[in-house]
């Protein structure tokens, strides 16, 4: 279990656990201290201190989640650095718009921000200016849904691969 | 108060506050449900609405308000942020921590902190615990009735069966029809398999019925008026069409629930799986007489608890995250063991380990929830 919280910030961040070999050392480390306090335990004293000895990997485990791995799951798999991200630019409500975000991204910022997001691939595209989350090497197909507004890239969000834009507003006609 | 109690209840809120409160805004929300559950709660409060959830302004009818009530007393008393969203979440934790203790302990008395820890040290347990979702006061609600009313069944005081129609009715405002649809299956196996068809006809005590409607029933019947859509969107779509039909395209194997369920045991699986194996050994090799004194009737109750979930919602049209999320997913089941009548001597005679069921939707609203 303590194996697995350590190892937490690493499975976050490449969706599998790295084989090397300190993983295969470090797991086999684990396996035999653990079983072998088991195994003491269970033949001197019974099961009574085998339950509190587990209780320390469930509090040591949870702990490193806490302490190491919720940097990283944040970074990662939650829309909160996206939002802050935004906010460090403007903290009055400005129109959101995602594209080719996902729905984790999408429903974040609505709660987060406090306000609705727009979704371009549905058709939603704001024509005043707007702040636009979108999908990292998506930038030459913003063109097609903003034709004639200046696009600027504000910062990016390497942890979930999106891109920040300013779109400034649809420019009035002129008659 | 003595010493022992006194030790007892220090050991519990340590060890509850640290697994269930400590670092809830350590990351953000995940995954889909948990900010749109959030801003639901959010919208119901500014509204000072407490009967039509809303998203995005629009009624959002696919989960009862139990969860957003909680959040909203929540975003009252702490400011709305993500760690106010996961309150309700270990607060009903917390409680059904507590009661798993004051049930041990008037009814197995010299197990009960061991059942109360081990329940809490689930990983299941501790990652519903910490989610702003439904499916932790559905599991606390089910599991309160289920105890209440197993306690009602031991002692026949009827203080027990208004409790088990109170928390059934809170578990139907927490997510629905399911609460009492899983109560009334668990306790028809049970007193099939006890073949004492009475249990059934002195659990329908028209009081506790009528305290069931009374706290489950105004809401719906409040909301419904309000959206007539309701019926249509939560009852036929969110309840029946989803679970007979793979609307979502959820769909898992049938074996899914078995690496769910011991993944979300960690670390007590290999004794959970020793309890288990050790009862259906019994039931395989003493057919009724397996079940024949106190101890084995509760034994035989928290098996039935155990498997009914798992086996219902295994059904081949209903293996899907819906059914998953729904099921009375950390419902606490518990099985002692060793039990009387094979009991290890070299074990500690005091012993009475209780071992829980959480399925795992911590492993798998993290994992597998779509995005």
């Amino acid at each position: 279990m303590v194996f697995g919280a350590l190892s937490a910030p690493g499975i976050v961040l490449n969706h599998r656990l790295a084989w090397v070999t300190g993983s295969y050392l470090a797991g086999a480390v684990a396996s035999v201290v653990a079983f072998g306090i088991a195994g003491v335990l269970l033949s001197r004293t019974g099961l009574r201190w085998l339950r509190f000895a587990t209780m320390v990997p469930i509090v040591v485990g949870v702990g490193a989640i806490l302490r190491l791995a919720s940097p990283m799951v944040d970074a990662t798999l939650s829309a909160r650095p996206i939002a802050e991200t935004i906010q460090s630019f403007s903290q009055e409500a400005v129109p959101i718009a995602v594209y080719h975000a996902n729905r984790v991204q999408e429903y974040g910022l609505e709660f987060y921000l406090n306000h609705g997001v727009q979704r371009y691939e549905l058709g939603q595209v704001p024509q005043e200016g707007h702040v636009l989350i979108a999908a990292r090497n998506t930038a030459g197909q913003l063109s097609g849904f903003l034709p004639a507004r200046k696009v600027s890239r504000l910062t990016t969000v390497p942890a979930q691969k999106l891109d920040v834009y300013w779109v400034a507003p649809t420019p009035i006609a002129h008659p | 108060m003595n010493m022992r109690t006194r030790t007892d209840v220090l050991l519990l809120v340590a060890c509850c506050g640290f697994l269930f409160f400590y670092g809830l805004g350590a990351f953000g929300l995940l995954g889909a449900d948990e900010p749109r559950y959030a801003q639901v709660a959010r919208e119901m409060l500014d509204r000072r609405d407490w009967v039509t959830p809303t998203l995005q302004g629009k009624p959002w009818l696919e989960k009862p308000p139990l969860y957003y009530w909680q959040a909203m007393l929540s975003f009252s008393v702490f400011g709305v942020n993500d760690r106010a969203a996961r309150m309700p979440a270990a607060f009903d934790a917390a409680l059904m921590i507590a009661f798993v203790y004051l049930f041990l302990r008037r009814f197995r008395p010299g197990s009960e902190i061991d059942g109360a820890l081990i329940a809490a040290g689930c990983a299941g347990t501790i990652g519903f615990a910490r989610a702003a979702a439904t499916d932790m006061p559905l599991a606390a609600m089910f599991a309160i009735a289920m105890l209440a009313w197993y306690a009602w069944y031991e002692s026949r005081a009827r203080a027990y069966l208004a409790a088990f129609y109170v928390f059934v009715a809170l578990g139907t405002l927490a997510k629905g029809p399911v609460a009492p649809f899983l109560a009334g299956v668990i306790l028809l196996i049970f007193a099939a398999l006890k073949r004492d068809w009475r249990i059934l006809l002195r659990t329908l005590w028209i009081p506790g019925i009528l305290l069931f409607l009374v706290v489950a029933m105004p809401w719906y019947v409040a909301v419904q008026l309000r959206n007539p859509e309701f019926f249509r969107t939560f009852i036929l779509e969110h309840n029946l069409a989803r679970f007979g039909q793979d609307l979502y395209h959820h769909r898992q194997p049938f074996w899914f629930y078995l690496p769910v369920l011991l993944l979300s045991l960690m670390p007590w699986t290999v004794w959970a799986v020793a309890a288990i194996a050790e009862r259906l050994r019994l039931v395989w090799s003493e057919g009724k007489n397996a079940f024949s004194s106190d101890e084995d009737s509760w034994q035989l109750f928290l098996l039935i608890w155990l498997l009914v979930p798992v086996l219902f919602f295994s059904a081949p049209s209903c293996r899907d995250t819906f059914c998953q999320r729904s099921r009375p997913e950390p419902c606490l089941c518990r099985i002692t063991w060793p039990s009387g009548k094979s009991e290890n001597r070299r074990f500690h005679p005091g012993w009475r380990g209780c071992m829980p069921r959480f399925a795992a939707e911590w492993f798998s609203a993290r994992c597998r929830r779509p995005a």
